[in-house]
């Protein structure tokens, strides 16, 4: 799933608010921003449901270990598509999309493609 | 000190801690809270101890107006012989007495009113306890279940003394 718009293009990345020309120098990256909050509030929620065990209903107790195990599977699966190259550098066009990130890394692969297909023209 | 590159950490980290310490205050800090208290019993000792305060007080404030039949005046003076004149002469009352007997069953039934509305108000005011000790030990118990128990401020592990300095307050005072 992916929030917004993006395609691959023989030298470009379009999505629904700019377009990315691929240069041999670009950096394609999917990092998962929520993945350690995520993890934090997983802990965080089989904290309390272990050490608060004896002042929680029962169905609060299920509830938040189910949290527990979902918060971070569900924050784990969210990705941002980042191009770096040294005109986006500091520039908040540098977050091209969000979206699943298994997803996010098949972009990520389209794009190293082209950008190795443009690198190797450009050695030849 | 440090420029924008270079922070001890990074906004995710300190975003987390905001949210964290947010939940901690607002949501399971004043849960927890209100679960000891609960399960401690104190709401319904409160109630009980504040009924009985208003009861012991109003048996004090009644008049003592005793039966004023002849079983109660003459019996009590000259004893088997006064409770055979009364067998022997029926019951009688002083001038009077029925309006007495009258007043004393009107004050009896304004007392049990009051009773029953000091008993109302008494759950009001042992709520108001309770909001007023969730709000000033806010902290406290954000630490505590914040820390998962690790930390637990005297305040959080000890809400009886709270709880009755708040239930002695202006504020809940007024709500008796």
């Amino acid at each position: 799933m992916i929030l917004g718009y993006i395609r691959v293009e023989e030298n470009a990345v379009v999505t629904h608010r700019a377009s990315y020309l691929i240069t041999p120098s670009t950096v394609v990256g999917v990092p998962r921003p929520f993945l350690m909050p995520g993890a934090v509030f997983g802990v965080a929620f089989f904290g309390f449901a272990a050490m608060f065990m004896d002042l929680l209903y029962a169905h609060e107790i299920v509830i938040t270990l189910l949290a527990s195990i979902l918060v971070p599977l569900a924050a784990g699966q969210i990705g941002q598509l980042k191009l770096l190259s040294r005109d986006l550098r500091g520039s908040e066009f540098a977050s091209v999309v969000w979206g699943t990130h298994g997803e996010l890394n098949r972009i990520r692969a389209r794009i190293m493609r082209v950008r190795n297909t443009l690198q190797q023209e450009a050695v030849s | 000190m440090f420029g924008e590159g270079n922070l001890p950490v990074t906004g995710g980290v300190a975003l987390t801690a905001l949210v964290y310490g947010a939940i901690s205050l607002f949501v399971t800090g004043p849960l927890i809270g209100e679960r000891m208290i609960a399960k401690s019993g104190w709401e319904d000792h409160c109630r009980s101890g504040l009924v009985r305060v208003i009861q012991s007080e109003q048996r004090a404030s009644l008049p003592a107006i005793p039966d004023l039949d002849c079983d109660a005046l003459i019996a009590p003076l000259f004893g088997s012989e006064g409770s055979r004149f009364c067998q022997r002469h029926g019951d009688f009352r002083l001038p009077f007495a029925d309006q007495l007997q009258a007043q004393k069953r009107r004050a009896e039934e304004l007392a049990r009113r009051v009773l029953e509305s000091a008993a109302a108000k008494a759950g009001s005011r042992c709520s108001c306890a309770i909001a007023r000790t969730l709000t000033d030990e806010r902290v406290s118990l954000a630490i505590a279940a914040g820390s998962l128990r690790l930390v637990v401020p005297r305040a959080a592990s000890d809400l009886d003394a709270g709880l009755q300095s708040a239930l002695g307050s202006d504020q809940c005072a007024m709500k008796g």
